[in-house]
């Protein structure tokens, strides 16, 4: 038990350290574009972004906590079997 | 190849992990602060920061923050609040506008006809501003820059005003201040001295300032009144008479009442909308006075709105709705009731990180704060209850407690064995220094909170990519408008110039496109279970 949390942090810390290393976003200017785009409150007013996007993080959240149970439930699986 | 898969699955685990813990939690209901914690927050939108107050998605406020705070006065003195009890609170509608110029105003709009052109006032920033409402319509001048800042209000009439007749757009009227100005002679003739800025210089104190302006005939017209102190500000209006005859009133201005100067009961057409006056810190702010007539048909103080609502007669049979200035400073706040609207100062100001403001987080935690606050509030009443047995607590207190005569021998016969100097600094713990930190302070340390993992993994390429689709996305969020257009459409045909305006608005049918989006959300959420149901989520 011992080993495997010592494990686990080790790993973290690699991952934190090559994190690091890594440039930043390319993607921050081109996001920031888009607040340039005309109109976009128009188009709220004619759609509910802001609910649909409430909706979808919600969606999204449950889904991944779905997928990663199925990913321990398959890897303990494989535990046993192994 | 195993070790492989099971380095891949801890990656893949703990990359879900932090994305779990570091996501925030929307899941748990629309966004609704909690009215009670009205506060200035900064939202930063693209490059530009725009300040705007808390409970901008909060569309209603109860009625408990006006009923105690705001105070609404057709007349003055003790009839003051006779007609709140017919309020109820979907007769005020909070909002948040944005002029043009990205400038956030605040209006507050009353669904009640029968205070049309009532001036209220709020607070922001220990600074008291005023409203009034024409024709429905408030015309607020709340101005507040980039930082929370209030640049400017309205002393007298100039400043900058919010119409929501002209759909929303920002008026700056100044013309009002050049005619201020431009009546220093007669001004300083009255024991009033006018500063070539236009600003009011109190040199004597027992004279109380009304303004009005003068509608008919010139509407840009302004006049400027001021009454000497046995007017009794806040507990009677002296009624007038058609000669002035009683207290003389004063017109200070050359507008279209000229001919009636200096005889305010044959003024014309005088009405008085709305004002504030800071001098030496001190605020003024205007509140309705009285109405009065030149057509021979008095009205006193104590009328009410509805009692010379129907002397608006443009030629015939003029009135006059007459506010002054008092001094809001606390001897004249019980007084005439004078409670504005507290909100914090701008010290107070949450900052938020990032892009985006999560009014979930800061609504949670506000929540979980105040809990824990009442929860140690419980702890505390309940161990003082318990006397003296209250063990473990302790709470420093400047009471002393008596401890009653001692039954032991003191060392040393009856008083205490001299200890020698105290060390200094003192190694205890000195109370008095330290402040507990408010909600916003401890927002503040947790929004500023930084895990390096955490942070550097939404912000380090490729890691990003899932955060960056969610910024993405959330940009598309914008405050709905109607959409709304104006232009010239210009056809050359055979050298001959045509041009086609075309205008319109939609905002008439607000309600409508508010059903449509919840039908399209409706839509959307069924559409997501189809989906996760075909591919068995």
């Amino acid at each position: 038990m011992v080993n495997t949390i010592t494990d686990w942090g080790f790993r973290l810390l690699i991952l934190s350290l090559c994190l690091a290393l890594l440039p930043s976003s390319p993607f921050d200017a081109f996001i920031g574009y888009v607040d340039s785009i005309p109109y976009l409150s128009y188009l709220n007013w004619f759609l509910p972004i802001d609910g649909i996007l409430l909706v979808m993080q919600t969606w999204l959240q449950v889904v991944l906590i779905y997928c990663g149970y199925m990913v321990a439930l398959r890897y303990s699986h494989a535990l046993k079997g192994g | 190849m195993k070790n492989f898969f099971n380095f891949l699955s801890s990656l893949v685990s703990s990359v879900f992990l932090v994305f779990i813990v570091s996501y925030p939690v929307h899941a748990q209901a629309l966004p609704v602060p909690d009215p009670s914690l009205e506060t200035l927050t900064t939202i930063q939108t693209g490059n530009e920061q725009l300040i705007n107050l808390s409970y901008v998605p909060e569309k209603l406020l109860p009625w408990n923050n006006f009923s105690s705070n705001f105070s609404f006065g057709f007349n003055s003195g003790a009839v003051l609040y006779s007609e709140l009890t017919e309020v109820t609170p979907e007769h005020f509608n909070v909002v948040r506008l944005t002029t043009e110029d990205k400038e956030e105003l605040l209006s507050v709009n009353p669904f009640w006809s029968s205070v049309n052109n009532l001036p209220t006032q709020f607070t922001v920033n220990d600074e008291i501003f005023l409203c009034s409402f024409d024709n429905g319509y408030l015309r607020g001048n709340c101005y507040i820059d980039q930082n929370g800042n209030i640049l400017s209000y309205s002393n007298t009439l100039a400043g900058k005003y919010l119409n929501l007749a002209l759909g929303g757009n920002q008026v700056d009227i100044s013309e009002f201040n050049a005619l201020f100005s431009d009546q220093v002679d007669q001004i300083l003739s009255n024991n009033l001295s006018l500063y070539d800025s236009g600003s009011i210089d109190v040199t004597d104190s027992s004279f109380y300032y009304f303004w009005g302006q003068v509608v008919g005939g010139n509407p840009n017209s302004a006049g400027y009144l001021y009454i000497p102190n046995q007017y009794n500000p806040g507990v009677i209006v002296p009624e007038t008479s058609t000669n002035g005859s009683s207290i003389k009133y004063w017109l200070c201005n050359d507008s279209s009442s000229y001919v009636y100067k200096n005889v305010l009961g044959n003024f014309n057409q005088l009405s008085v909308t709305e004002g504030t006056y800071t001098k030496n810190g001190i605020t003024y702010s205007l509140r309705i006075g009285f109405a009065t007539s030149n057509s021979g048909n008095n009205l006193t103080p104590n009328n009410t709105y509805e009692d010379w609502s129907n002397h608006i007669n443009v030629n015939n049979r003029c009135f006059a709705k007459v506010g002054y200035f008092y001094n809001s400073s606390k001897e004249y706040e019980n007084s005439v009731a004078f409670k504005p609207l507290q909100y914090p100062s701008g010290s107070t100001l949450i900052p938020l990180s990032g892009n985006f403001i999560d009014y979930n987080k800061i609504h949670d935690l506000e929540i979980a704060l105040n809990d824990l606050n009442s929860t140690l509030n419980e702890l505390y009443d309940y161990t003082q209850s318990l006397g003296e047995n209250n063990f473990p607590f302790y709470y420093p207190t400047d009471e002393t407690i008596d401890l009653g005569e001692s039954s032991l021998p003191l060392p040393g016969g009856s008083s205490f064995p001299d200890i020698g100097p105290q060390p200094s600094p003192s190694p205890y713990l000195d109370y008095s220094t330290i402040t507990q930190p408010t909600i916003s302070e401890s927002i503040d340390s947790f929004q500023n909170l930084q895990i390096p993992f955490i942070s550097g993994l939404n912000t380090r390429y490729p890691f990003s990519i899932p955060w960056d689709i969610q910024r993405f996305i959330q940009r598309f969020n914008k405050e709905p408008t109607p959409p709304a257009w104006d232009f010239d459409w210009n056809i050359t045909v055979l050298n001959r110039t045509y041009t086609y305006h075309f205008e319109g608005d939609l905002s008439d049918f607000n309600g409508l496109a508010e059903i449509f989006r919840n039908l399209v959300l409706i839509s959307f959420v069924i559409a997501l279970c189809k989906f996760s149901y075909d591919h068995h989520f």
